[in-house]
């Protein structure tokens, strides 16, 4: 794989949009980040051909829309009840939102999910999702509820089982992705973190969350082909420290190269090697609105899969 | 150099698989022409295209004209192809990447737009879809929202009876003397802080701060301070400030696409309530119909003009204090009763004349036989 885009450009583009989205209160904004995605997707290589993006401005929109629709609906009940009944109920009220939201998160992340992949193509031909979101919200639970009651242990098969859930619902045209990680080849590596972790000031961190990509990475195919992402611990502590050097002394600007580097990082070492019969992969379509996608960037809940 | 040519090979996606197919390519003014091995050419007009890449390999994208949204993308691998484009192509058919041109006009002419609009859109709209809204609120919500904010200040449990029983009798006169019917129950609470201050809430519960009784030397004084606050509420004033608020903090944060912050707003009214932001217009309103509700009542309308002038010298005396010498305690934070109702030299003005026009109106000593002085509290 490779990635072509440097952080100049990209800085020139988010400046630009930055500029337009202050000038129209906001509304630009959709426009920026479809601006920004097209230009991002675009500058991704695989076998010497690019991704390209085919979501619009307009998707995001009424997604937004109809998401702030139904905030506004949360707003006008909260503040009804409360001067309808008082605040303790109002707070009452607030809670059961949240309770409700909990559950309606995996949902969101599904369509967030299905929106983007269904946007992206690449020869021409668009990736879907065919997860549900009754099942992420199985998954979600199930380890929500596990993780605390076996003190943590159950954490590698959560992870395993929402990987194999992102990633085996996934599709390239007619073509399916398969996962094959499983929660127990990763147990003792976790238990070896967790004692680590806390002796060597947290910096283990970047050796297991190497271990743990390398891991999911070569257990995902795709057709006949296995994917192969041979970072070690210091080449993500590089990547990472710089990054945060950069962030740091150009106050937040060098954001634009810091979101390159990470692209580069990934395409970079990002191979996949096996068959894929690519001239017979055939169109497959599939709609979705940006409803998911635009809550979860509202919420500010960045989507980190895959 | 670029070498000025027409034609050139590229490879097509066709958007139903993934198959790589070998094309010819002809630049036209009006269109790209395309010939497939063994196929008749098509056309793609400028208009139906768009770049997606323009660097090598150089991408062009064409929506079909289907349902399913099927794009066909070429793909070109000639360094000269992009220059030959941008040169046969008519100028529309642009780049991805503006240039962004810097022009101090547009630029200024855009701030003006934009300080303009965000006046427009955080105050204007605001205030109009409240003033709409606020007669329609009812009472008890407002008393709801007017007990949320006092539940907020550790006011006094246990006051001292003849001071309550004197300031629970002046609320009374002066609502009875209204002249309209008004739903509010009026209700006094007491502060026990050095600050000089008072508050109406939505809904009828008033917050008297101790530092104001102590400046108060007579009963039309006190009388003066609760007319101008019983105003606030019978004019909604707060319910109307409280609604101003949230309404712009709840646009505000839509517009920077915050939902947490629009969630924050709703649920914490009573949190943000503390500060009733009042209008210049609503404490004059306050004031002349706080007047007019002393007359009514047959209160000397002057007890509120002197209690006003001297909490104006003593806010000059305090700031001049802190000019010389470097004083403790924090000016505005004592002195919060006239630095938060603007300009108190015009105030008082306007107090004065609308005094002068009713001076033939009849008035009578309020409660004779009890003198604030011997019952006011003490430091």
């Amino acid at each position: 794989m490779g990635f072509q885009g440097d952080g100049c450009t990209l800085f020139g583009i988010t400046f630009i949009n930055l500029i337009k989205t202050i000038f129209t209160l906001g509304f630009y904004r959709f426009w920026a980040k479809t601006r920004v995605r097209q230009y991002l997707w675009g500058q991704t290589l695989l076998a010497g051909d690019r991704f390209s993006y085919h979501g619009t401005a307009k998707e995001l929109l009424r997604g937004a829309v109809r998401f702030g629709l139904f905030f506004l609906f949360f707003v006008a009940v909260s503040v009804y009840i409360f001067l309808k009944f008082g605040s303790e109920e109002s707070e009452l009220v607030g809670n059961l939102f949240t309770v409700v939201f909990m559950f309606w998160l995996p949902f969101l992340m599904v369509g967030a999910w299905r929106y983007r992949l269904s946007r992206t193509a690449w020869r021409g031909i668009r990736f879907s999702f065919h997860g549900q979101g009754r099942q992420a919200l199985a998954v979600y639970f199930k380890g929500y509820l596990a993780v605390p009651l076996t003190l943590g242990l159950y954490w590698p098969y959560f992870k395993m089982e929402t990987e194999k859930f992102w990633r085996q619902n996934s599709r390239f045209g007619d073509l399916r992705m398969r996962f094959s990680g499983e929660g127990k080849d990763f147990l003792k590596k976790f238990i070896f973190a967790l004692l680590l972790t806390p002796l060597t000031l947290g910096f283990y961190l970047f050796w297991f969350s190497a271990d743990l990509s390398r891991y999911i990475w070569s257990h995902t195919h795709i057709g006949d082909a296995t994917f192969h992402f041979p970072i070690k611990g210091g080449d993500y502590f590089n990547l990472k420290m710089v990054n945060f050097f950069i962030i740091i002394f150009t106050l937040g600007l060098g954001n634009s190269w810091v979101v390159v580097r990470n692209r580069k990082f990934i395409t970079d070492h990002l191979t996949f090697s096996g068959n894929i019969e690519l001239n017979r992969v055939v169109q497959e379509m599939q709609d979705s609105g940006a409803f998911g996608e635009e809550s979860m960037d509202i919420m500010d809940v960045p989507i980190e899969i895959g | 150099m670029v070498t000025s040519k027409i034609q050139f090979s590229g490879s097509l996606f066709d958007g139903k698989n993934a198959q790589k197919k070998p094309v010819r390519i002809e630049l036209t003014p009006y269109h790209i022409k395309l010939t497939l091995p063994g196929r008749s050419a098509v056309t793609w007009p400028y208009s139906d295209i768009r770049w997606a890449a323009e660097t090598i390999p150089f991408h062009i994208e064409h929506q079909l004209n289907t349902p399913g949204e099927i794009l066909e993308t070429l793909v070109v691998e000639d360094p000269d192809f992009y220059e030959n484009c941008r040169r046969i192509a008519p100028d529309n058919f642009s780049r991805i990447t503006e240039i962004f041109f810097f022009n101090w006009t547009i630029f200024l002419v855009g701030v003006l737009i934009l300080l303009f609009s965000f006046y427009v859109a955080f105050k204007i709209v605001p205030h109009y879809f409240v003033g709409q809204l606020v007669d329609k609120v009812p009472v008890e919500w407002e008393e709801k929202l007017g007990d949320a904010v006092l539940s907020a200040f550790p006011v006094e449990k246990n006051p001292d009876p003849k001071v309550m029983a004197l300031l629970t009798d002046i609320l009374h006169l002066l609502k009875q003397s209204k002249v309209e019917e008004t739903p509010y129950n009026l209700k006094i609470f007491i502060l026990q802080t050095e600050q000089i201050n008072a508050l109406a809430l939505p809904g009828g519960n008033i917050i008297v701060f101790e530092g104001l009784l102590k400046i108060a030397d007579s009963n039309e004084e006190l009388a003066g301070v609760l007319a101008h606050e019983a105003q606030h509420i019978f004019l909604k004033h707060s319910t109307r400030g409280i609604l101003r608020n949230l309404a712009s903090g709840m646009l505000l944060a839509l517009v920077l696409g915050d939902a947490n912050a629009v969630m924050e707003s709703a649920v914490s009214i009573a949190g943000k309530l503390n500060t009733l932001g009042f209008s210049r217009k609503m404490e004059t309103e306050a004031d002349m119909k706080g007047v007019e509700l002393m007359l009514d009542a047959k209160i000397n309308p002057q007890g509120m003009l002197s209690i006003y002038n001297k909490l104006l010298k003593k806010e000059l005396k305090l700031e001049e204090n802190k000019k010389n010498v470097s004083t403790s305690k924090n000016v505005k934070e004592i002195f919060s009763y006239l630095s938060t109702h603007p300009s108190a030299k015009s105030r008082l003005k306007k107090l004065e004349k609308k005094i002068k026009n009713n001076a033939d109106k009849l008035w009578i000593p309020l409660y004779p036989n009890t003198h604030w002085n011997e019952i006011k509290p003490r430091d």
